[in-house]
């Protein structure tokens, strides 16, 4: 598992040192480790071959770049090359494009249905949460009456009211369809699993938090974690 | 002293100003000197709480961008601050928002160098203002890259944001405008900015936000293995250590007590929650993920376990998958 961690770290490293972005120690590091590791030397190889690409634009400009005579070497090993694949390989293509051609707007069809689905629950479930008086909503009364209820004596009303409407219809959207593209399995989070999650969140920011970040999280929905 | 007044000057006048008082410069606390990537972040820590800084930011949680006003002003020695909010959906009204503070970053300690690379990366230029590029980049997939942009002359800090495991900032704030001013009355033996006074003036002014570092003291070092109740955790992610929250009393079930364990390499931090069944207790497996915060929840016998933190979902998961009791 170290080797495994110490590969991803040290890819980490080579494409930080790609983008500018790597210091002294792990320049030298990454460096150390290339003339060792030729698995490492393939990565740099394709990282700079992608990053080339990439700076030069599209691969029509590239090869415009090139000038004729690449063109023409290309176009000369094409024609050398060896043909018996050709049928066998035209004939998977073609089975490929049909199963894509069926698959693609099935596929469509199912993304556009899931996110309608997620928009639609959602929406649903935004909306019984403003409908029901024990539900968050942006109505701020119900969330006052609402802690009141709950009487969480560890958390300050106002901590968690603010934390509540500190949280836009956006972030409510984004928060949830996150959560539902992740899994198949979902449920609606009931009054008391919301306000044990948000006290929840609220102790450890009071007590553990290291970030400057804004500490607020609407739940509405979550994924079933088995 | 007002740190952006160079700026608008022409070239020659900045060349004389540079050398008039560069004797000067040197010897100021605040002067630019050849500092290593971890003396940089504890320059940057010390100048979030000492210096006065005014600005607006642009604030990025997942896919969600949204501004800030940020006011940071230090007189005689008291630390004020005020965040609001400059876009609520559509309203015009701003907001003032609670829970935000640059001033939380906390100090780099020697031993996180076990678990985290500091680098020092290119020069960028963030509000105008050159700064350096320092990343933490952590040493294994349990906590997230932290990369800062730090202005180089005054140690603030510009640019901040939470990496995930595909190379996108996961939360980020970054200053689109800034003005800078480092109090008079800053210098070496009387730098630091007294925290008992922010405290008291923070009860007695709700605008004013107390540093949840100090708030945090609340908190004591406990065994790393083993937790109270018999509870274990083991096999901890490298450089994490536990400490102990004060118990919290369940809302519904006066009589159940909440153990609140925090589990921290003193930049990434995660609390872990033990709370007995009682009937109104949801007993769902839950995650959800907030930009960099996740939180995960599980059943274990008859106790709830609850998993929060700004790092990686694996690493809470894994969490929940070696807390045991014996």
């Amino acid at each position: 598992m170290s080797n495994n961690n110490t590969t991803i770290s040290m890819t980490e490293h080579l494409s930080a040192l790609l983008d500018d972005e790597a210091g002294d120690f792990e320049q030298r590091r990454v460096l150390d480790e290339l003339k060792s590791s030729k698995k490492l030397c393939n990565k740099l190889s394709s990282y700079a071959l992608i990053g080339e690409t990439m700076r030069s634009g599209t691969m029509e400009k590239q090869a415009l770049n090139a000038g004729p005579s690449f063109l023409a070497g290309i176009h000369e090993q094409i024609t050398a090359e060896d043909k018996y694949h050709h049928v066998e390989l035209e004939d998977k293509k073609t089975e490929n494009q049909e199963s894509k051609s069926w698959l693609r707007p099935v596929g469509g069809f199912a993304l556009a249905a899931s996110v309608a689905a997620i928009a639609v629950l959602g929406v649903q479930n935004y909306q019984l949460s403003k409908g029901s008086d024990v539900l968050l909503s942006t109505n701020q009364k119900s969330q006052n009456d609402l802690i009141a209820k709950n009487e969480t004596p560890s958390i300050s009303k106002q901590a968690i009211a603010s934390n509540i409407t500190e949280n836009t219809d956006a972030e409510i959207a984004v928060s949830s369809k996150e959560i539902l593209i992740d899994s198949d399995q979902y449920s609606q989070a009931d009054s008391q699993t919301r306000s044990m999650l948000k006290s929840y969140v609220d102790s450890h920011m009071q007590y553990a938090s290291n970030t400057t970040f804004v500490p607020s999280v609407r739940v509405i929905a979550y994924a079933d974690y088995k | 002293m007002k740190t952006s007044c160079t700026r608008n000057m022409p070239k020659s006048f900045k060349l004389i100003f540079t050398f008039a008082f560069l004797p000067v410069l040197l010897a100021s606390p605040i002067a630019v000197a050849e500092d290593s990537a971890v003396d940089l972040l504890n320059r940057m820590n010390k100048a979030l709480h000492q210096l006065s800084y005014k600005g607006n930011l642009a604030y990025l949680r997942g896919d969600s961008l949204s501004t800030l006003h940020v006011d940071h002003s230090v007189v005689n020695g008291v630390a004020t601050e005020r965040v609001v909010r400059l876009n609520e959906g559509g309203s015009e009204i701003s907001r003032e928002l609670k829970g935000f503070s640059l001033s939380s970053i906390p100090r780099i300690r020697p031993e996180m160098e076990s678990v985290y690379s500091f680098d020092m990366g290119r020069e960028n230029r963030v509000a105008n203002i050159p700064c350096r590029i320092i990343t933490a980049r952590p040493k294994d997939r349990e906590r997230y890259l932290q990369k800062y942009c730090i202005d180089s002359a005054t140690g603030m800090l510009l640019d901040y944001m939470l990496v995930g495991k595909s190379h996108k900032p996961v939360e980020q704030f970054m200053f689109t405008s800034i003005d800078i001013r480092i109090p008079e009355e800053l210098s070496i033996e009387n730098g630091d900015v007294s925290n008992q006074a922010i405290i008291s003036l923070a009860k007695a002014d709700t605008t004013i936000l107390v540093p949840q570092a100090q708030a945090k003291k609340g908190s004591r070092q406990i065994s790393n293995a083993a937790l109270e109740d018999g509870w274990v955790i083991e096999a901890l992610p490298a450089g994490f250590e536990i400490s102990q929250a004060p118990h919290k009393k369940d809302a519904s079930d006066d009589a159940a007590v909440i153990k609140h364990y925090i589990v921290s390499d003193g930049l990434s931090s995660l609390s872990v929650f033990v709370s007995p069944l009682t009937d109104s207790t949801p007993t769902n497996a839950v995650k959800i993920n907030s930009g960099a915060l996740n939180v995960v929840t599980q059943k274990k016998g008859d106790h709830m376990i609850t998993v929060v933190g700004e790092v990686p979902e694996i690493t809470l998961k894994n969490i929940v998958k070696n807390l045991h009791k014996k």
